[in-house]
């Protein structure tokens, strides 16, 4: 396969980015809200908020990139966006009792029976999957491999270096199959039951 | 580092990746989102308070500022109120003399008879009415603004035989021994107890008494037109001038054709724009309120017309430096020579005129005291632009924003600020013996400044 889509990075001293304010900065923000506010929950989701709580988090770290608009860089909206969201759920989920971790997945999967609406039981599948890898592992698997973000931009997203992001998603793969093969084995089994 | 292809996942792991790319917010949540992130303001959707204080402290000024109308109400009386008392008093600190109908009279009745000087004669012995209302404090009163009008058109007037007998016999002649004295007694040598002097009262009394105001501008002109060569002729001449324009230069070596023409440079000057009698006291002030030290060494470089803005700019200096040596040492020997001088009488405003060491807030400093607010806010912001590259590890961009800030603010009000950053720039990037060197620097200068022992610090793992 091939790489996926990547944003281009700029490494451009900060002379080049001008400071922005009022409408201006407003309308960036709402520029980069719309092209990357799904990838922002979406990740949160897979991080391991309920979807509320992930709502709670990507406004927030919009609210962020607003007061912060002069900083981001023009092509690395998603990395300051992703990053910023991260940091906010770390800090929720050590502070906060408000902001859960998804941790009534298995019951919604058994209550949703064995019928449920496709697509949500894959998705809750793929979370249970998760839930087996550290957050770390997570992180960058759910970015890569989920998302396309390529190694670099994850990097300064992350706030890791480019070599740490090669090796983790290698590891994250690793425990991904792993994870997948031991979900897979318990359907089965339940199943042949 | 390539993902691997997709014939690597198998068919459950495609699917359960494909899923999670087609997850989407629910259409309720989003739509909760997006009126809570509109921009402007949010409207209710927000989750959380810190979001709500956000976004509206970025888009409500013109509210924020509604809100507090009554405030500004009040502040407006207030502002209004301090004004009329300053005024008032103003007239009030008017010496009896200047009230006194009686001189007035006369003036106006000789004004009227053609036989009127120059300049109004001098009541009980001292200042005039309208010189005294023009004290330092800078006051637009009538009689000020009068009393301008009425000097411009003397000093544009022709120099007659009468006026400049009557003014050489009459209150400058005092001033002209002492003056002369002052000169000879050592002033050549002590320029900093010349600049002093002035500071303290040598100009300003001339200036009170009404001489140096009149005097010397149509004295300069008699002067220039005779080819007037030596000190003492333009001393005679003009001496109350002549030794302000001495002072305030600090030309101690200076040649006295040198001195008149830096004097009637200086005159001409300020009587074209008018202010022909403020100029010389703000000079004054200037010198006094920041160290006369600058005036010095600003001489010293040869600048013999001594220009305003020489005089700002040197005293800036030296106000950073603070604790110069000269300064310290021009000032007590300014002191000690402004003793020696006494003979100048300093009229009781004048001797409650704030001296060298002490702080003049001017009208025209309320307005660029706002101005640097402004300026300040830009300064912290550059300043926390480079903090945060720098937390972040962005060495060259917090480099970068610091040498921005050099560039804008070489005096800024946060340079030992900007200065730390550096040092801890220096220390991260690896110039550790710069870094203690600067560092030691910073502590040497600024022994009580909040971040020292962040410095301290820096220095002591700069030095490991």
């Amino acid at each position: 396969m091939s790489r996926r889509a990547t944003s281009s990075t700029s490494d451009s001293p900060p002379e080049a980015r001008p400071l922005l304010e009022g409408e201006e900065a407003r309308a960036r923000v709402r520029a980069m809200f719309d092209a990357h506010h799904q990838l922002v929950w979406r990740s949160l989701r897979r991080y391991g908020l309920d979807a509320e709580s992930a709502a709670d988090v990507t406004q927030q770290a919009f609210v962020v990139a607003l007061e912060r608009v002069s900083d981001i860089w023009q092509g690395s909206e998603r990395a300051f966006l992703i990053g910023a969201a991260l940091r906010i759920a770390r800090s929720m989920r050590r502070s906060s009792a408000r902001y859960q971790l998804d941790t009534q997945l298995e019951e919604r999967l058994v209550q949703a029976g064995p019928h449920p609406e496709k697509r949500a039981s894959t998705v809750e599948l793929l979370d249970r999957v998760l839930a087996q890898l550290d957050d770390g592992l997570v992180e960058v698997f759910v970015l890569f491999d989920i998302e396309g973000m390529s190694g670099p931009e994850l990097a300064r997203a992350l706030g890791i270096p480019v070599g740490t992001v090669a090796s983790r998603v290698r590891r994250a793969r690793e425990a991904f199959r792993a994870a997948a093969a031991r979900l897979e084995l318990t359907r089965a089994r339940e199943e042949g039951r | 580092m390539r993902s691997p292809p997709d014939a690597a996942w198998t068919e459950q792991e495609r699917e359960l990746l494909a899923a999670a790319r087609d997850d989407r917010m629910p259409a309720e949540l989003e739509a909760r989102l997006r009126e809570a992130l509109e921009l402007p303001p949010l409207s209710g959707g927000s989750v959380h308070q810190r979001n709500r204080t956000a976004l509206s402290d970025t888009a409500n000024a013109p509210q924020l500022f509604a809100s507090k109308l009554p405030l500004w109400g009040v502040l407006s009386i207030v502002a209004i109120g301090a004004l009329g008392y300053y005024a008032l008093s103003a007239v009030g600190r008017q010496p009896i003399a200047a009230r006194d109908p009686e001189p007035r009279a006369r003036y106006e009745e000789a004004q009227r008879e053609g036989t009127a000087r120059a300049f109004p004669p001098p009541t009980h012995g001292r200042a005039t009415d309208d010189v005294t209302a023009s004290h330092g404090t800078e006051a637009q009163t009538p009689n000020t603004q009068d009393a301008l009008q009425r000097a411009a058109a003397v000093t544009r007037r022709e120099p007659q035989g009468d006026e400049l007998e009557s003014a050489q016999q009459g209150a400058s002649k005092r001033e002209a021994a002492s003056a002369h004295n002052v000169l000879q007694q050592g002033v050549a040598s002590a320029p900093a107890r010349q600049r002093v002097d002035a500071s303290e009262r040598g100009a300003a009394s001339a200036l009170q008494q009404g001489v140096a105001r009149r005097l010397p501008a149509r004295q300069k002109d008699d002067a220039s037109e005779r080819g007037a060569t030596s000190a003492q002729s333009a001393l005679q001449q003009g001496p109350g001038y002549a030794q302000q324009a001495a002072s305030e230069q600090g030309a101690a070596n200076a040649h006295a054709r040198q001195r008149v023409d830096a004097s009637k440079r200086e005159a001409a000057s300020a009587l074209q724009q008018g202010v022909a009698h403020r100029a010389p006291a703000r000079q004054k002030d200037d010198g006094s309120e920041r160290g006369a030290a600058s005036a010095e060494s600003a001489l010293q470089q040869g600048v013999a017309s001594a220009p305003v803005r020489q005089l700002v700019d040197g005293s800036h200096r030296s106000v950073r430096q603070g604790r110069d040596a000269s300064a310290g040492r021009a000032i007590r020997q300014g002191s000690a020579g402004g003793e020696q001088s006494s003979a100048l009488q300093v009229p009781p405003l004048m001797a409650a005129a704030p001296g060298p060491g002490e702080s003049v807030r001017r009208p025209d400093e309320d307005a660029a005291h706002s101005a640097t607010s402004d300026q300040l806010r830009m300064e912290a912001q550059l300043l926390e632009r480079a903090r945060s590259a720098l937390g972040r590890g962005a060495l060259s961009e917090a480099r970068q924003w610091l040498n921005r800030y050099q560039a804008r603010f070489a005096r800024g009000a946060l340079h030992p600020e900007s200065r730390v950053l550096a040092i801890e720039l220096q220390a991260r990037s690896g110039a550790r013996t710069a870094a203690e060197t600067e560092a030691a620097h910073f502590l040497a200068e600024h022994p009580d400044h909040p971040l020292r022992e962040r410095v301290q610090q820096l220095r002591l793992k700069a030095a490991e």
